[in-house]
């Protein structure tokens, strides 16, 4: 897909604590619309922190984050869904004691439109064929890979614009992640969506988004093209023998 | 034979009290993970509302039970905003001598505008009641099975099929992916304790009509409402309504077997033995680890 090259998300001079302890530094970040954009590093680099400060789950923050160039920075998280933001959770977190049917339901919480829900829902289950059985099991007695497309499912049902996922892929198998990063980019082109994603396999992570972030200790280390990244030497050396 | 069929009206006339008190209790230890330990304050007080609209003013009784539900769900709703939410996110123990320190309060203020005197809903008259295969209820007995019935179900429909039902269980389960689905979960909160005092309220008027009223009484009624919830599984609605009429049940069936004096007492040994056998309670599930996102 062309990137319009129009700014969806910016964030500037990112800064976030959790209490005394400072997480971020000055982190800055782009996505524009229509890309999927990951964010790699090693873990407790930040990559999930910087998800949440976005989101509005870390209290202590400063900088500032901007959605379609308007300043969302002091909204809360249920704000931040109705302006058109959706997250999917790191460890494939469902409402375990809700079916999948009211999981997805709740999904749509902020919304009205009551006939297109319904649409949406069938949409869904035709695009995810795993959830269809499952409608009304208790989403806690789903399999981790079966939670982990609830959880998608859930968000993608706020419709959303931009999409924050945290590791999706956590714990799938090597099959498994390969075909949810296509259904992931299938969905993109399908909805028009745009995708921040953190991403433990950088090689995978590199391979299927247009653009990536390096993190390291909570500060910016690189940045570009995706296929150009999984060629660097920096990054090679940062991941050799870890992920690749 | 009639003995048995009075005993078991009695017990549930005053299950259907407890279960309507203790589904106050679950929902908000769902939500919040804490014992509103003014709850039984709020069923006294909603007592005494009714009582000033229905005896003191002479409305009708329907009125009354409004202007309680009404009250009390404003009071709920205050309390929550002003005395446990600045403490909500700090500790656990803060919120706890809160609430007790609360219904102290509750209590004084009551005592003030009230007296320590002891109040009546009962017009005087000795009402005849009807039997029923041996029982002897009386039209107000009749009226507490059904009003506790119709409240409880309507409760335990509501949290089950409505969008705002759904939304306390997804709350209950967990905060932080709640917001993250666009709930906002203060307002949910604010509405746990607005319903949850609005059924106080009903228990209250419920209880005025079996028993006199005076401003310590929400202490005992609490404190076995709160057992009920925690027998039938604390935190879960429809456990609630079980404990409930358990603890009904076994406070009337248990006087056939020891003196009416430990009548009390009944409720706490169910207790100790559900804490002994299953501390979760008979529906309660396994607390988890809050789990962060
Ligand atoms: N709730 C919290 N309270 C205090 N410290 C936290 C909290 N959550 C994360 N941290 C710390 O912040 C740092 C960054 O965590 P973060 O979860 O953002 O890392 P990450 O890059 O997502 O790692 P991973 O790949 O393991 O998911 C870590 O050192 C972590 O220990
Ligand atoms: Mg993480």
């Amino acid at each position: 897909m062309k990137q319009t090259k129009k700014e969806i998300l910016k964030i500037k001079n990112l800064s976030a604590w959790y209490e005394q302890l400072q997480i971020l530094y000055n982190i800055n970040m782009h996505i524009n619309k229509g890309e999927i954009v990951s964010i790699i590093g090693p873990n407790g680099a930040g990559k999930s922190t910087i998800l949440k400060s976005i989101f509005g789950f870390i209290e202590k923050r400063t900088g500032s984050i901007l959605f379609h160039n308007q300043e969302i920075t002091s909204l809360k998280t249920h704000e931040l869904v109705s302006k058109g933001i959706g997250y999917v959770p790191q460890g494939r977190i469902v409402f375990p004691g809700l079916t999948v049917l009211e999981n997805l339901e709740m999904g749509a919480y902020t919304r009205t439109d009551k006939k297109e829900i319904k649409k949406d829902l069938q949409e869904l289950q035709a695009f995810f064929p795993q959830l269809q059985k499952h409608l009304h099991t208790n989403a806690g007695l789903l399999s981790g890979g079966e939670q982990q497309i609830v959880s998608l499912a859930r968000a993608l049902m706020s419709k959303p614009k931009l999409l924050l996922m945290d590791e999706p892929t956590l714990g799938l198998s090597p099959q498994m992640k390969l075909m949810l990063f296509q259904k992931i980019k299938e969905l993109r082109d399908k909805l028009q969506l745009t995708i921040l994603i953190v991403e433990q396999n950088a090689k995978l992570a590199l391979d299927m988004s247009d653009r990536a972030y390096v993190l390291e200790a909570g500060r910016n280390k690189l940045e570009g093209i995706g296929n150009k990244l999984l060629h660097d030497k920096r990054v090679q050396h940062l991941y050799l023998g870890g992920e690749f | 034979m009639s003995l048995i069929a009075q005993v078991l009206a009695n017990a549930i006339i005053a299950g259907g009290i407890y279960a309507v008190i203790a589904i106050g209790y679950s929902l908000i230890y769902s939500v919040l993970k804490f014992i509103n330990f003014a709850h039984g304050e709020i069923v006294m007080i909603g007592a005494f509302i009714g009582w000033t609209v229905a005896v003191h003013w002479h409305q009708h009784l329907f009125i009354a039970t409004l202007a309680a539900m009404i009250c009390c769900g404003l009071l709920g709703f205050l309390i929550e905003k002003i005395v446990y939410k600045p403490f909500r996110k700090k500790n656990k123990l803060y919120v706890l001598l809160t609430a007790i320190a609360l219904s102290f309060l509750l209590q004084g203020i009551a005592i003030v505008l009230f007296g320590a005197k002891v109040r009546t809903f009962s017009t005087g008259n000795i009402i005849k009641g009807h039997e029923v295969f041996g029982a002897v209820i009386t039209t107000t007995q009749f009226i507490i099975i059904t009003v506790s019935l119709i409240f409880v179900f309507m409760i335990l429909l509501f949290i089950k099929k409505t969008k705002t039902g759904k939304a306390i269980r997804a709350v209950a389960e967990n905060q932080d992916t709640a917001a993250a689905v666009g709930i906002n979960v203060d307002r949910i909160i604010s509405i746990i304790f607005i319903l949850s005092s609005m059924l106080a309220a009903v228990s209250g008027i419920l209880i005025g009509y079996e028993q006199n009223i005076n401003p310590t009484m929400g202490t005992m009624i609490g404190i076995k409402a709160f057992t009920a919830a925690v027998v039938g599984g604390i935190g879960s609605v429809p456990g609630a309504f079980l404990g409930g009429y358990l603890i009904g049940f076994a406070e009337n069936f248990g006087i056939l077997f020891v003196p009416a004096g430990y009548k009390d007492a009944i409720s706490f040994v169910i207790l100790l033995i559900m804490l002994y056998v299953k501390p979760t309670g008979i529906l309660g599930k396994k607390t988890e680890e809050e789990v962060r996102v």
